[in-house]
């Protein structure tokens, strides 16, 4: 427990460091989707599965950059990535609510989204394409 | 001592009455204070309880995970002091457990947290509620205070059985070893109180020697008081002795004369019987032969103040005999009205002073009175006698006397003197006096003449009987004669010294008639 801890802060620290914390990151969605924009709320709700369909009455897919995760979850909600994983943790525990798709980067993560209309993904701001509209800019 | 008025069993008593009562006002009090303590504590378990799911519950809310909900819910459960626990997001209930409470049972009861969101602490996600379960949670409160009221009252029990064992064995058991040790002390045989075992350095073990201490004091006290008592009666022996022995009387007297005691002595020069209380209140002066009141005058001297008065009586004594007592009475100190009193038999000193008193009146060669006596008699006669008869006087001078008494001697003259003045007293009425107041001079007092003719007639036996012859140292025969002056007085008496002389004159007369003759002078 203390060493994944102790982990993540180093690479937290790596991170900051890195021209990657200076990076925005974007939530896209679908070019067709329903959603113009997410407000931040509405993005955590959607992200940490509180929310669990779209406005449309889809089911919403959710989709996370196994890279992106750390300085996603602190930008949108302000919490370690320890203490994301530990709400997961609990929720996976009971069965019923199931974590979001993890994928390697932005362009799996782009995929997904082209793909899936009821999807939505975060990446980095300079991955974007033209097949996918951005809902919510966070910026650093 | 019995049991039930022993001091151990009422102290004993009362401590148990006291510390059951208090031990009951405590256990009571104790057990409703508990029963509401335990009931806020139970009640504050659950808040605690309700904290520590409060993470899983919020994310449930947070999540809408019914399933997670459930297991928050049936995990509170577990808790028997939860009677219904519930999980809501908004209005909507996302598990709920247990026996729902009535509106009347308590809706007040129900405790309710508010769920925030896990990421943002101002976002309240839903609502944990928790009915507490108020009959286990007062039965537990009520079983726990029953425990301790238990507790307690076993425990004044204890304290209470424990102060009375030592109040009896540190106090009452001493005491009762005194009170014991008092009560069957003896103490003219000197015994003494035991100390209490286990008391002798307290108050207690003080006591015991405070009385022993008090106990030898006393028996000196009675022990001084005994020797006292000895040497008093050992005095009152004595003096006792003294008063019984004493060869005076000694009596007291009350303030009437009356005698109160006496002794033996008394007793027997005044012939009173022994016993004092026989004759007691008997009036001394009727002992004595007191025509004049002597008593009564010493009595009154003595009430005016004088502290001696004294006389002496004629009495009577046991053996029928007449003594002379002297009294002296003192009036005794300290006893108003009491007099004491001596009475010493002088029977010999008045019998010696009488004799003295004879003696100074007689003529020692002849026995009769001489001239004081005859002069003394003479006055005396003239105090007695209140008749009309008369008194002759005779003035006999010896003749021839002087001539015996130069030629016989001075002894045959004496013995003549002694011839004569039994011739004399032979011729004379008994009660006339006969004296000598010179040599051969005898002066004869014939008193209670009814006439002269009996002064004649002595006169002339006188001349006859003293004419005839003596016989003097032992045969030799003398003859002497005798010439007799004679004078006669009447009532009131003359002074002797013109008697005398008238019969001197007369006596010289009938010498110079030729001697051995009577004249008669003339009567005064």
């Amino acid at each position: 427990m203390r060493a994944p801890f102790f982990f993540s802060a180093f690479l937290a620290l790596v991170l900051a460091a890195s021209p990657l914390a200076a990076r925005e990151l974007v939530v896209i969605a679908h070019r067709d989707s329903a959603i113009a924009t997410l407000s931040r709320e509405q993005a955590s709700h959607l992200f940490l599965g509180r929310v669990k369909l779209l406005p449309s009455g889809a089911r919403v897919n959710v989709v996370e950059v196994e890279p992106l995760r750390e300085l996603f979850y602190r930008r949108l909600v302000g919490r370690d990535i320890a203490e994301i994983n530990a709400y997961w943790a609990r929720l996976q525990f009971s069965g019923r609510t199931q974590p979001p798709l993890r994928v390697v980067d932005a362009a799996a993560a782009t995929a997904v989204v082209v793909r899936d209309p009821d999807a939505i993904a975060f990446i980095e701001g300079a991955a974007l394409d033209a097949r996918t509209r951005v809902l919510l800019r966070l910026e650093p | 001592m019995t049991g039930v008025r022993s001091i151990a069993f009422r102290t004993t008593a009362r401590i148990l009455l006291f510390g059951g009562v208090v031990g009951a006002a405590v256990a009571l009090g104790s057990a409703v204070m508990v029963e509401d303590r335990e009931r806020a504590r139970l009640e504050h378990v659950l808040v605690e309880v309700m904290a520590t799911v409060e993470r899983s519950a919020s994310v449930a809310a947070f999540a809408r995970d019914e399933q997670l909900a459930a297991e928050v819910v049936a995990g509170l459960l577990q808790n028997r002091s939860v009677a219904h626990a519930a999980i809501e997001d908004g209005g909507e209930v996302l598990a709920a457990g247990g026996r729902a409470p009535t509106r009347e049972q308590g809706v007040d009861r129900m405790l309710s947290r508010a769920l925030h969101s896990p990421f943002a602490a101002t976002e309240v996600v839903g609502r944990l509620q928790v009915a507490p379960a108020a009959e286990f949670i007062a039965e537990q409160a009520a079983v726990y205070s029953r425990l301790i009221a238990v507790q307690l009252a076993v425990l004044v029990v204890c304290i209470t059985l424990g102060v009375a064992w030592l109040v009896r064995r540190g106090v009452t058991l001493g005491i009762r070893s005194l009170s014991n040790g008092l009560h069957g002390l003896d103490v003219v045989a000197g015994t003494k109180v035991e100390v209490p075992a286990g008391h002798a350095d307290d108050e207690l073990g003080r006591l015991a020697i405070d009385i022993n201490e008090l106990l030898d004091r006393m028996d000196a006290a009675l022990a001084r008081e005994r020797a006292l008592h000895g040497l008093h009666a050992a005095a009152e022996r004595k003096w006792r002795l003294i008063f019984e022995n004493a060869e005076s009387g000694l009596f007291t007297l009350d303030g009437e004369g009356r005698l109160a005691d006496w002794n033996p002595a008394l007793a027997r020069v005044l012939g009173l019987p022994a016993d004092a209380e026989a004759g007691r209140g008997e009036c001394l002066s009727a002992r004595l032969v007191d025509t004049e009141g002597g008593i009564a005058r010493m009595l009154r001297e003595i009430g005016d103040g004088r502290e001696v008065a004294a006389a002496d009586f004629e009495c009577r004594n046991a053996e029928g005999e007449m003594r002379w007592v002297h009294i002296v009475l003192n009036p005794l100190d300290g006893a108003a009205g009491v007099l004491q009193g001596i009475a010493n038999d002088v029977t010999e000193r008045k019998r010696a002073e009488a004799r003295a008193l004879a003696q100074a009146e007689r003529d020692a060669l002849t026995g009769l009175l001489n001239r004081r006596g005859m002069e003394l008699a003479y006055a005396r006669r003239g105090q007695e006698y209140a008749g009309t008869a008369g008194l002759g006087l005779l003035l006999v001078d010896l003749d021839g006397f002087k001539w015996v008494n130069d030629n016989h001697g001075h002894e045959a003259g004496d013995e003549l003197l002694q011839l004569v003045a039994r011739r004399i007293e032979g011729v004379v009425r008994r009660s006339d006096k006969v004296s000598r107041i010179g040599g051969d001079e005898f002066v004869l007092l014939l008193d209670n003449l009814k006439s002269m003719s009996m002064a004649r007639h002595i006169a002339g036996k006188l001349v006859d009987v003293i004419g005839q012859p003596f016989s003097v140292l032992d045969g030799v025969k003398v003859r002497i004669g005798a010439s007799v002056g004679v004078v006669f007085t009447q009532y009131p008496p003359a002074e002797i010294a013109e008697l005398l002389r008238r019969a001197d004159a007369a006596m010289y007369e009938a010498k110079r008639g030729g001697k051995s003759q009577y004249r008669f002078a003339f009567p005064v």
